[in-house]
């Protein structure tokens, strides 16, 4: 029986997840966030943190598809230094702009630390280890 | 020992050492090889025919206001055309729709 080099096997998984991880988080996330609105009882951690975990490889997700969809390009990549523009955003609107007007929302150091490692995340899985580049880096676009 | 690698050749039979390729015939022998060199023919025509494919209606509306006479049409469809303006635009609605949702 052929046995798969350790390396491959890891590149395979690697793959699944990249092909996958959209679908999967958005599922996780909507979860959470039903269970949130039923009232449901769950741990601190995957109460307070997982969706804003969660957030920024969706939406970098759902911008970079309508992006190529726009673009009539499947391959495009978006420039490296816009998920990262796009996260920062995101930091200072739900944790400095809204918190000083909506009484819902509270700054927490721990929700940009999240929001940065779904960055790191969407880095891993879109341009991998390798260090694949955007066409459009270091462009106007 | 563990150096030596027999190889058949599927098409005449032939057993050969330590080759990727038929002596007699010139066929791969080597499966990984084979399946190696089928997956990267099988992304090359999948970008080829990606690079056929025809641009829809709002990437040929975009790219014919890029290269209108007038010089505001262009700078507009640039603006709105730019991956920077879409992204950011996109971004700002679902941090909008975050908010409502949650509050």
């Amino acid at each position: 029986m052929e046995t798969k080099h350790p390396k491959r096997r890891l590149d395979t998984a690697r793959d699944l997840l990249a092909k996958g991880y959209f679908a999967a988080c958005c599922v996780l996330a909507l979860s959470i966030y039903l269970a949130q609105r039923l009232g449901a009882d769950l741990p601190g951690p995957i109460n307070n943190y997982v969706n804003d975990l969660l957030c920024m490889p969706i939406v970098l997700k759902i911008c970079q598809y309508a992006v190529r969809y726009i673009r009539s390009d499947r391959q495009l990549l978006l420039p490296k230094l816009l998920p990262l523009a796009l996260t920062l955003y995101y930091c200072l609107f739900f944790e400095y702009f809204l918190p000083g007007y909506h009484d819902r929302y509270t700054a927490d150091t721990m929700d940009i630390l999240m929001y940065l490692l779904g960055l790191l995340f969407f880095y891993l899985m879109e341009y991998g280890e390798t260090g694949k580049t955007s066409e459009y880096d270091g462009k106007a676009g | 020992m563990a150096d030596k690698t027999y190889r058949t050749c599927q098409h005449c039979g032939t057993v050969d050492l330590n080759s990727d390729y038929c002596s007699r015939c010139g066929a791969i022998t080597n499966v990984l090889l084979k399946r190696k060199l089928e997956r990267e023919q099988r992304a090359i025509e999948k970008q080829r025919a990606a690079a056929l494919e025809r641009p829809h209606a709002i990437t040929l509306f975009f790219e014919n206001a890029l290269e209108h006479r007038n010089l505001v049409v262009r700078s507009v469809a640039w603006f709105f055309y730019s991956i920077w303006v879409i992204v950011i635009a996109i971004g700002s609605f679902l941090a909008w729709l975050f908010m409502y949702i949650v509050a």
